[in-house]
């Protein structure tokens, strides 16, 4: 038994390096300067994000300097550097903070698109996905009727959701370690049960490839449709023109989360989360 | 014949009728049909002090006019002096009684700057029967004092609402450090894991735990070793019949199961066959363990092959049995 112990410890060691050395990229050196003023992009955001909040107390006042905040990390968020491996710093907690930023200046569209730009980033994020839900109680769904059915988003869930890629993939490498070393026991022991454990990890493996292979299905059918969030209420028309019939009594208000389909003239063909399609301005879309 | 024409002709008769009252002619300016013989027209207001910006309440105030309820209002926005200096509205009223001494009518004005220091005068032109030409009369000028508006009170501040969550910001390195996925190397790595952690498991195991047919041999082998050097030993020693006694003794129990009380030739010999042990070989066990015991208590002298040279075939024997 003595020598399960080693392999076991060696095993857990070998797969804790294999987390931290190889999936964990090193620390960000890459400087990011705020062209107005030369200073780091993101000391300034903080630091207009405090002032903000130190200010609460006068909305008036504190509303500008979250704009400022939400203006930087907006920019912080649309950086990237090519290179071998795309970099970038889409992080939640920077997503976390743009989003914040964003609602604390009035702006409840823009604080729900930067939440949904950092779940496309990072889906299995607690924060992120907390957040979204209490964004989206702040939006004023009408009450009842069939345009609060169509209206309110519904979540799909994957296992992309509920696990981030690397410990999916820890899970995956321990379901695959101990099916090898259930098979290792079968042949040291010829004893049936170890090749039924076995088979049972490669069933457990196969089982989490297929959640993983339907979760890509699903986030590629939402990327072909961009989302969007209505920014004004707005009403949704059954054509691209004012003179079109709204597709319902209500317009839409702001905050409500849509798929874009297409654009004409100005117009975009939107999709609402119960199926609905309509078409909306341009200009009160984000 | 001219004249007689003239005399004759039905218009005349017009014209010498027109001439026995005084002529008539309404006026175009500033007539707002008031009749009478000394019609008066004054100006009042609630108040002649007001910030700019403020309004007041003017009231025309006409008098002595013998038809109020014709008298119509003057429209001040059409006045240059009032428009220039108010934004006038008028004030409904009702009209006035058939036999009303006087006629008013209200007007809310709001003074377009600070500069403005009265209400216009009104000219008010009015028709008196008795003469033909219509007289005039003042609504006379009220001073007014406007002062500079009052600087305007800030809004209260109301304080940006919001769950604590919100207002929470996350700092240090994260904030700018992105999760990558798992690289195709490292499935590389975690596919290969599984196969070399199992084989280094066998392998190891293999050589801890070796199987029963290793582990018989290198079992027999160590016996025999340990024989052969307490064989050597025996010869120096005190009792060396007794020793090599002993140590075929324990090379035969490492190998079979002897029990303790096991100690005679006869009881060794049962064991061993008990144990089904080579019958020839338990037999020259025991005669090995009887010439033993006939050396330790035999006179001495007696001689014979070296008891150790025997142990040492008997142990050959057996390992390669």
């Amino acid at each position: 038994m003595r020598a399960s112990y080693v392999i076991a410890a060696l095993t857990v060691a070998a797969l804790w390096f294999l987390a931290t050395q190889t999936w964990v990229p090193p620390p960000v050196g890459l400087s990011v300067f705020d062209p107005a003023n030369g200073r780091p992009t993101l000391d300034a955001a903080e630091r207009h994000f405090v002032r903000g909040v130190e200010l609460r107390g006068d909305a008036a006042k504190a509303r500008p300097e979250f704009a400022q905040a939400a203006t930087r990390y907006d920019d912080l968020w649309r950086r990237t550097f090519p290179g071998r491996i795309r970099r970038d710093f889409r992080s939640p907690d920077l997503a976390l903070n743009r989003a914040r930023a964003h609602r604390l200046a009035g702006d409840l569209p823009r604080s729900i698109l930067s939440l949904h730009d950092g779940l496309a980033a990072t889906p299995a994020s607690r924060e992120l996905q907390a957040a979204l839900s209490e964004a989206r109680a702040a939006v004023a769904y009408p009450a009842g009727g069939a345009l609060e059915a169509e209206c309110r988003p519904t979540g799909v869930l994957t296992v992309g959701s509920r696990m981030s890629p690397r410990e999916g993939g820890l899970l995956a490498g321990g379901l695959w370690l101990a099916a090898c070393l259930a098979v290792t026991r079968f042949v040291m022991t010829r004893r049936g049960r170890w090749l039924a454990a076995s088979a049972a990890c490669l069933a457990g493996l196969a089982a989490l490839g297929g959640l993983w292979w339907h979760d890509a299905r699903v986030r590629a059918a939402v990327a072909a449709r961009p989302l969007a969030v209505v920014a004004a209420d707005a009403v949704l028309r059954t054509g691209n023109a004012e003179s079109y019939p709204a597709r319902f009594a209500s317009p839409l208000p702001a905050g409500v989360e849509v798929r874009v389909l297409g654009d004409r003239g100005g117009w975009l063909h939107v999709e609402l989360a119960g199926g609905a399609a309509g078409w909306l301005p341009a200009a009160v879309v984000r | 014949m001219v004249v007689l024409l003239f005399i004759l002709h039905p218009s005349s008769f017009i014209l010498s009728a027109a001439a026995a009252a005084p002529p008539f002619f309404e006026p175009t300016q500033d007539f707002y049909k008031a009749r009478g013989v000394g019609v008066k027209a004054a100006w009042s207001a609630d108040r002649t002090a007001l910030p700019a910006g403020g309004e007041l309440t003017a009231t025309l105030t006409v008098t002595g006019a013998t038809n109020p309820r014709e008298v119509v209002r003057p429209d001040l926005r059409k006045l240059d002096d009032f428009r220039q200096a108010f934004e006038v509205a008028d004030v409904p009223a009702p009209p006035p009684a058939a036999d009303a001494k006087a006629v008013t009518f209200a007007y809310k004005l709001r003074p377009r700057t600070a500069d403005v220091a009265a209400i216009p005068a009104l000219k008010f032109v009015y028709v008196n029967p008795a003469v033909s030409k219509p007289p005039t009369t003042w609504a006379k000028a009220l001073p007014l004092s406007v002062t500079p508006a009052a600087p305007p009170t800030p809004p209260a501040a109301m304080p940006l609402e919001g769950p604590e969550e919100l207002f929470q910001l996350a700092t240090g390195p994260d904030v700018l450090r992105t999760p990558l996925p798992p690289a195709p190397a490292a499935w590389l790595w975690l596919a290969l894991l599984g196969p070399v952690a199992g084989l280094a498991w066998y392998v190891f195991r293999l050589r801890l735990y070796p199987d029963a047919a290793a582990l018989a041999h290198q079992r027999r082998s160590r016996a025999a070793r340990v024989a052969l050097r307490a064989i050597a030993k025996a010869e120096h020693a005190p009792d060396p019949a007794a020793a090599l006694a002993d140590a075929v003794r324990v090379y035969l129990g490492s190998r079979f199961p002897l029990p303790p009380h096991a100690v005679t030739p006869g009881e060794v010999g049962e064991a061993l066959t008990a144990a089904h042990a080579p019958v020839s070989l338990t037999a020259d066990a025991v005669r090995f363990l009887e010439r033993c015991d006939a050396a330790r208590f035999a006179p001495a002298g007696d001689g014979g092959p070296s008891p150790a040279d025997t142990a040492r075939s008997l142990i050959a024997a057996w390992e390669a049995a």
